[in-house]
């Protein structure tokens, strides 16, 4: 177990190092940077401009400036804002940020569950009848629709429509105001949750089936046990796995920031970090809330590999192969 | 003479594919005294398993009963509610299946797996059932029970989860235990112990034994009767020592000549020709004829009836007891 978690972190820094190289290699390609987006492109100053990559240390080589940030990064610090939050470290604003994603995250993925598992059990149980051709024809409306449509619909219809003060976004911290907070999260919850509810039902579906044939639920059966004992223990126990993988994806998906939907109800999410950050050309912000992301998305895989084997006691890691 | 415990009347299962009725049982009778051990043999999809399932009401879509009765204790099974079958199944009558490792719950302990069995069945406090599963897994013949109770399958040998089922099948002292091929996935010699255990059992216990199976030579050491099957039809029944003496039915006998003699004997076995024929459009007149090498014209036109040859005996063959030099 030690050695396997030890493999899988070693791993984890491995894919970090590389994405770090990535992202910092193609932002320095990019055209612009943050001086121009400091005393714009026409304020033709040469003296000004050096001045200011010297201050900013842009005008280091490529390696040693990739090697400031990355030891920056070993030791936590994820640098300064440049133009954003000018002069502000990246890391406080990040973690701020982050907190209103995770909390987005949270009411969205519960919503799914909530969801997906009746739906996908019913689905299942009553295979190839109403409502498993109801669930299906949701799903696939629920997976086709874009987030973007979702999104502005819903606004339509509460804010607009029902003229709804929550109906039209914005962030409200919890300690305010607990029930405003919850409403203002909720329409966009929705939104990032319909595919991942979708998604996860389906897979839910497929994986029980799979579980019905299988021969033990006959032996369970033939001991006379009755239908509410073997569709939890036989049925739904042994097909988790390759369910709770689908939410452990969902999970990722939805704490790396949601771009669209962020903005359009003005969430104040890494989503919306991530597009400011580029408009404003902030290298050092863009560049770590990436890294931030990536990190997280590494992180939640672990978190479902190791939850398997809380699953399934036929997974163990570490011993023998 | 034994009561008589398990008896079926002219049983019908059929399965509605889409590609046409199965008709996997065709109007089978057949009994089962107390503690009596029946052998039903035949190859596969000859309609064992089905019958099987069929008692135990657990055929499910596009399959159903159609017709007959089975009567456990003098009491017809089909008239049952789920309810009232749910209590005698796991209780009365268990079924062990062939594949021990996919026929246990993979994410339960073997404790687990036994005392729930319990649990549904018997009143027992939580203490009584695991003191009660350790000494079932004990009866089997699983040393170190106090540990291995807590295990879960894929730490068990073959040979030991086959044990454990039979342990889980036997829990609350069943009157009728059916055998699915339970030694097929078995080396030989695991396979003996495993029906030295099952005799032992029903020697104590009393159980009538329903074995399925495919290998005669398993029966000869095992049952006191035998029923063969042929394409969901009994085609002959007989006490075992009758059957090898004097087999009548020429399925029968090409079972009996696919066996390697002890010693000396034939270099060749018998091996019956072509293949068991689709039960969705059987052929007109006996179903095996086809396959048969003494069939005539009256063969492939009209099937024959089940007849009384002797004590004991049936079998539904126009040719019984011919061997057709």
């Amino acid at each position: 177990m030690r050695a396997y978690l030890a493999k899988r972190f070693l791993f984890g820094v491995l894919t970090l190092l590389v994405t770090s190289l990535l992202i910092f290699s193609l932002l320095r390609v990019v055209p612009g940077g943050p001086v121009d987006a400091l005393i714009g492109e026409e304020w033709d100053d040469p003296e000004l401009r050096a001045q200011l990559r010297r201050d900013l240390g842009l005008d280091l080589p490529f390696h040693r400036q990739y090697a400031r940030w990355l030891g920056g990064l070993f030791r936590g610090d994820l640098g300064v804002s440049l133009v954003l939050y000018r002069g502000e470290p990246v890391g406080g604003i990040i973690l701020e940020r982050f907190g209103v994603t995770a909390q987005l995250a949270f009411i969205s993925l519960t919503i799914a569950l909530l969801v997906a598992f009746p739906a996908g059990i019913a689905a299942a149980l009553w295979k190839e009848r109403l409502p498993d051709h109801v669930f299906r024809i949701v799903a696939l409306g629920g997976i086709s629709t874009p987030n973007f449509f979702l999104g502005i619909a819903l606004i339509v219809m509460f804010g607009v429509g029902l003229r709804l003060k929550w109906g039209v976004g914005g962030y409200v911290p919890f300690g305010e105001d607990p029930w405003g907070w919850f409403l203002r999260l909720l329409l966009p919850a929705i939104v990032l949750g319909t595919d991942h509810a979708a998604t996860i039902s389906r897979m839910l579906r497929a994986s029980i089936l799979e579980a019905l044939g299988r021969n033990h639920v006959l032996t369970a059966k033939a001991m006379g046990l009755p239908r509410k004992e073997f569709l939890i223990q036989d049925v739904l126990r042994t097909a988790m796995v390759p369910v709770v993988t689908v939410i452990g994806n969902s999970a990722g998906a939805l704490l790396d920031g949601a771009v669209i939907t962020e903005i359009l109800f003005r969430l104040p999410g890494l989503g919306s970090l991530l597009v400011q950050g580029v408009y404003a050309r902030d290298l050092p912000l863009v560049q770590s809330v990436v890294i931030v992301a990536v990190g997280i998305r590494i992180a939640v895989n672990l978190i479902v590999d190791l939850s398997y084997a809380l699953m399934d006691p036929r997974i163990r890691y570490g011993r023998g192969q | 003479m034994t009561e008589v415990l398990l008896r079926i009347e002219d049983l019908v299962t059929r399965f509605y594919t889409e590609l046409g009725v199965v008709k996997a049982v065709d109007g089978n009778s057949l009994h089962l005294g107390e503690g009596e051990s029946l052998g039903v043999v035949g190859e596969s999809g000859s309609g064992k398993t089905v019958t099987a399932l069929s008692v135990m009401r657990l055929i499910e879509n596009p399959g159903r009963i159609e017709g007959g009765r089975i009567l456990f204790r003098g009491e017809d099974l089909l008239q049952k509610s789920e309810r009232q079958m749910q209590r005698i199944r796991g209780k009365d009558i268990t079924m062990v299946f062939q594949d021990s490792l996919s026929s246990l719950n993979p994410t339960l302990t073997i404790g687990e797996q036994i005392t729930r069995v319990l649990r549904f069945h018997l009143r027992l406090s939580r203490r009584e059932r695991w003191r009660r599963a350790v000494e079932l897994l004990r009866q089997v013949g699983i040393p170190e029970p106090e540990q291995r109770v807590k295990h879960y399958p894929h730490q068990f040998s073959g040979g030991m989860r086959q044990r454990a089922l039979i342990a889980m099948a036997i829990s609350c002292s069943p009157q009728l235990l059916i055998l699915d091929e339970p030694t097929t996935a078995l080396d030989v010699t695991i396979e003996a112990q495993i029906f030295e255990l099952v005799e032992e059992l029903k020697r104590a216990f009393r159980m009538g034994t329903f074995l399925i199976t495919h290998d005669l030579s398993v029966v000869a050491t095992f049952c006191d009767r035998v029923v063969i099957m042929y394409a969901g039809k009994i085609v002959e029944e007989a006490p075992v020592t009758a059957l090898y003496d004097r087999p009548l039915h020429p399925y029968t006998r090409g079972l009996l000549g696919s066996i390697p003699p002890l010693e000396g004997g034939k270099a060749r076995l018998d091996s019956i020709p072509g293949e068991v024929p689709d039960l969705i459009s059987l052929p007109p007149g006996c179903n095996f004829s086809p396959r048969c090498r003494l069939a005539d014209e009256r063969c492939w036109r009209e099937e024959p009836p089940l007849e009384h040859p002797g004590p004991g005996r049936r079998v539904a063959c126009w040719k019984a007891g011919e061997t057709g030099g």
